[in-house]
């Protein structure tokens, strides 16, 4: 109670400093004046009695200092003195703070916002019960050149075996890859699109999740195929779609060719398990369409495995029962090369957890994020070494005023404590700015990964975590920063400076040394970013093989199925519309990562290892596509598959072996044992078919007339037209063109729209970030590395500017001069850089997955960094050593 | 002021009394002394009382602890 009344008083003493002293003077005066009077009464005369009375009370001066330190908080006070002067001393050299604050600012941040994304993407946990034994079940099959091959896909018949052989140690949990489907809650032409999830009904306890609203699915809506057209929305799409209405229960929508009924919301934190997909609508697996098949994998496994349970047994267990599986069905295989059921038969399974829940944004993403953080950390070393040279290089500019500290009493601990002020004032503006720019910067590079057509949704809430983070790092800073400076500082000799003899000459060392280091540091950022430069532009810059230019693609749908002839007579009316000079149809676009493949035999001889890949397509497709027909002729109208193909130079090359394969024929086998006769007809040049980073596949583009064993042409529900525009943008046609599929009323619906731009840009997104966000650090990293030589050579030219000056006045050159003052520079960049090349050429090996089309050991790989990084030097260089050059030894001399 | 048994500068209460005033102790006051000389007088405040109260007894008591065993001794 006392002593925080006391407290309160200390603290108000604090302001009110000049009352207060006024009061204590006018106290003393007082009391002087009493003790004066009770001298003279005891016979003293009036000088006599004013000496006694400053004796009887003691040094006036302690009393009053002793006063003022009893009154008030010393330690706050004289932190609070630092403060001051430390803002004085910072605004005074405005443009060196700016500096440090902004380097520091933008590395602190990159770093913070890295962490962000890294976070939310791989180390978050799911928010739901357990999450620590959750795990994702797998396959690993090893190809024929030794590669391995993951895939998380599952048949939900083999589900249901491994389900039931580890009840007693997992509940395993079916969840299919979220997709974003059409659905209506009024009429087709109302369609819209949300993120569909089928889940196993039991998923929602087994999480221990509970509904915001209505129920949630259970084990009971999950038993029987196609019996439970129900529904969970979660929280977010109630929110953003429904208004938090909660007359949406019991709401129906259309789902392909099924009615489900919304019964309950979400809780509030759930968004599915696929980090960088919210789920919007969760359904169970029994109304998936595959969920009988036994040869369709479409669903991911997850296991949430008992407290204390051994994972090898589990998993082995696990392994048996789905290869058991396998090889039952391979019995049906009669197409398919016995190497290659062999391989299939061989896969292993795997067990991996996924406490932060599984996406194919987080395979995808992986290594880049890692080499992500690689660059940020970098950038935030050289930051670091460049604000720490600064702050020496200051600090020596301060040695006298330091030395004079000492001289009139200034304790280390004191002296150290004002340098530490000072630097964690830089570093807490830095913060400032790092933290407005992680707050811009991470949701930015989330825009960046992901297609416009498709955002990925990936929770960044700045919560406790990322701000524990961002506390660890401005601390490890300030440290950084400020120790070696304090220390240094506090132990000034004050008569060596005060005499003004030469600094001691490792103090120069270690700058240098921070400057070799920086150097290094810097080149290896500007070889990664030149590597993910140069990967970006061969990849776009690689010939297609078609023109993407102007083309829009409608994806149809025509949910009872049309025949060849429907579509091709809306396309025919698509055509007529201005603007449009040309309308084709396919299964799918090239590079919308679709795919269909079988294995091929020709003239009967067994079906190959290796796959062709298919395409169904219209009759002028290739002609609206612009590919170059290079033999034959195109698919006509009359065409069919099986009949007619066009095939590509790589067909002919893994197929034909290279000869002239017109007129010659070959059958597509694979799961079933039906055989299916091309021949071919044509010859185009290769294009990328789903990958732009894979190699070129061997393709066919075969007929969308497809007649079944009795000739009857078939109907087709799925298709996208590919409409050639003259416009700029051809998206702005978009929605006139939605219309006009919808007015046709034949059945056709337009599901989704977007460009072939648009699908090859989605597939660079991964370089696109590194080229762009490796340009943005090296620049970063070249401009530290350059202030922070500029900032050295400044100081070094300033120490021995009367050394210079004698040498000017005994005849040194200009020549000699810049030689004396940047030899010694120039040496450490030579050597960081043979450092960065050396640190460089060992990354190279790591970073050779996320490359396209170029290597590290590549001549201008490495000589461009270098050379950047030489004019970048000779840049920051320049003005230090003019100024040495132009030192007037006269004028150096008198003013000493 | 027990002069005899302590001898210090007069200026070393000045710490005590800011302490004393800021617990809320004592409390000051300027006046005029009787030759007509401006003074400041300190007084105790209630919650002063009381605390010397409090502060006394926890002296004797304390003083009781170290007496007690003191005495036994030298009276055997």
């Amino acid at each position: 109670m006392k002593s925080i009344r006391r407290m309160m008083r200390q603290v108000r003493a604090m302001f009110g400093g000049e009352r207060a002293d006024a009061e204590m003077e006018r106290e003393l005066a007082a009391h002087l004046l009493l003790l004066e009077d009770e001298m003279m009464r005891k016979g003293a005369t009036p000088d006599e009695a004013r000496r006694l009375a400053r004796i009887k009370l003691g040094g006036v001066e302690q009393v009053r200092i002793m006063h003022r330190e009893e009154r008030g908080l010393p330690f706050v006070e004289s932190l609070a003195a630092d403060v001051r002067s430390g803002w004085r001393q910072l605004m005074k050299r405005k443009v060196t703070t700016a500096a440090a604050v902004l380097s520091l600012g933008l590395a602190m941040g990159s770093c913070v916002a890295a962490f962000r994304l890294v976070d939310a993407l791989f180390l978050r946990p799911l928010p739901i019960a357990h999450a620590e034994r959750l795990y994702v079940l797998s396959r690993q099959v090893i190809d024929q050149t030794g590669a391995p091959h993951d895939s998380g896909f599952w048949a939900y018949p083999d589900f249901v075996r491994m389900r039931d052989v580890s009840k007693k140690d997992a509940d395993l949990i079916a969840v299919s890859f979220t997709e974003r489907d059409d659905l209506t809650y009024k009429t087709d032409e109302e369609m819209e699109k949300a993120y569909v999830q089928y889940v196993s009904g039991w998923m929602f306890s087994s999480f221990g999740l509970q509904p915001t609203l209505g129920r949630l699915l259970t084990q009971e809506d999950d038993r029987t195929p196609g019996a439970y057209p129900y529904s969970v929305i979660s929280y977010d799409y109630w929110s953003r779609r429904f208004g938090q209405d909660p007359k949406v229960i019991g709401r129906t929508f259309h789902l392909g060719e099924q009615v489900f009924e919304i019964v309950g919301v979400g809780p509030k934190e759930f968004t599915g398990i696929e980090p960088g997909t919210a789920t919007e609508i969760f359904l169970p697996t029994m109304m998936h369409r595959w969920v009988t098949r036994e040869d369709a994998s479409w669903h991911r496994t997850l296991a949430l495995v008992a407290p204390g349970t051994a994972m090898e047994p589990l998993r082995a267990k696990l392994d048996a029962v789905s290869r058991g599986f396998e090889t039952e069905r391979s019995k049906g295989w009669t197409g398919m090369p016995p190497q290659q059921i062999a391989m299939i038969l061989a896969a292993k399974l795997l067990m991996e957890p996924a406490t932060a829940g599984v996406s194919a944004l987080q395979g995808d993403y992986r290594h880049a994020m890692a080499w992500l953080g690689v660059l940020v950390f970098l950038v935030l070393l050289i930051a670091c070494g460049n604000v720490a040279n600064l702050m020496t290089a200051l600090a020596a500019s301060r040695a006298r005023e330091m030395a004079l500290r000492v001289a009139i009493g200034a304790g280390r601990l004191r002296l150290m404590q004002m340098v530490m002020v000072e630097s964690a004032m830089l570093g807490l503006m830095a913060a400032g700015l790092a933290s407005v720019f992680a707050w811009w910067a991470a949701p930015m590079v989330v825009r960046l990964i992901s297609p416009a057509s498709n955002p990925a949704r990936l929770a960044l809430p700045a919560d406790v975590r990322v701000l524990m983070v961002g506390l660890l790092l401005i601390l490890a800073v300030i440290l950084l920063l400020g120790l070696a400076p304090a220390l240094r500082a506090s132990a000034m000799q004050p008569t060596m400076a005060l005499k003004g003899g030469e600094e001691p000459q490792d103090k120069r060392r270690s700058m240098y040394a921070l400057v070799a280091a920086q150097t290094a540091f810097c080149f290896l950022v500007l070889f990664l970013a030149g590597l993910f430069a140069v990967t970006f532009h061969r990849l776009l810059s690689q010939p297609m093989g078609f023109e993407a230019k102007g083309l829009l693609l409608l994806e149809t749908q025509s949910p009872h199925g049309q025949t060849p002839e429907a579509w091709a007579q809306m396309g025919e009316q698509l055509r007529a519309m201005p603007g449009v000079t040309d309308v084709a149809e396919s299964g799918w676009p090239l590079l919308s990562t679709g795919s269909w493949n079988g294995s091929i035999s020709v003239n009967g001889g067994p079906p190959s290892m290796t796959l062709g890949y298919f395409l169904t397509v219209s009759p002028g497709w290739i002609d609206t596509m612009k590919m170059r027909l290079l033999e034959g002729r195109a698919i006509a109208a009359t065409d069919t598959f099986p009949g007619e193909a066009v095939v590509n130079e790589r067909f002919v090359k893994d197929f034909f072996q290279g000869q002239d394969p017109l007129g010659k024929t070959f059958e597509k086998t694979g799961g079933g044992a039906q055989k299916l006769l091309c021949r071919v007809v044509g010859v185009v040049a290769d294009t990328p078919y789903r990958y732009l980073r894979e190699e070129m596949l061997p393709a066919t583009f075969v007929p969308y007339r497809e007649v079944d064993d009795k000739g009857i042409v078939g109907k087709e529900s799925d298709g996208t037209f590919l409409v050639r525009t003259t416009a700029s943008d051809p998206m702005a046609m978009a929605a006139e063109m939605r219309r006009k599929v919808a007015a046709a009323g034949a059945g056709f619906r337009v599901s989704n729209v977007e460009t072939q731009q648009e699908l090859i840009d989605n597939q660079t997104l991964q370089e696109r970030l590194l080229a762009m966000l490796g340009a943005f650090f090296a620049g970063v990293a070249l401009l530290l590395a350059a202030v922070g030589l500029y900032g050295v050579l400044h100081y070094s030219v300033m120490q021995r500017e009367r050394e210079i000056g004698v040498r000017i006045a005994l005849g040194a050159t200009a020549g000699n001069i810049a030689q004396i003052v940047s030899a010694w520079v120039f040496a450490m960049v030579l050597l960081g850089a043979a450092i960065g090349l050396t640190l460089s050429l060992a990354s190279e090996r790591f970073v050779a997955s996320l490359l396209y089309g170029v290597k590290g050991t590549e001549m201008s790989m490495m000589t461009l960094p270098a050379v950047v990084l030489l004019l970048a030097v000779a840049l920051a260089a320049a003005p230090a050593v003019m100024r040495a050059i132009r030192i007037d030894p006269a004028m150096m001399l008198r003013s000493e | 002021m027990s002069e005899k048994l302590l001898n210090l500068n007069q200026g070393t209460l000045y710490p005590a009394l800011v302490r004393l005033e800021q617990y809320g102790w004592i409390a000051g006051e300027w006046g005029r002394t009787e030759n007509n000389r401006e003074a400041k007088f300190y007084a105790m405040t209630k919650a002063g009382v009381k605390a010397l109260g409090e502060e006394t007894a926890r002296w004797r008591q304390k003083m009781g602890l170290v007496e007690r065993p003191l005495n036994e001794e030298f009276q055997v």
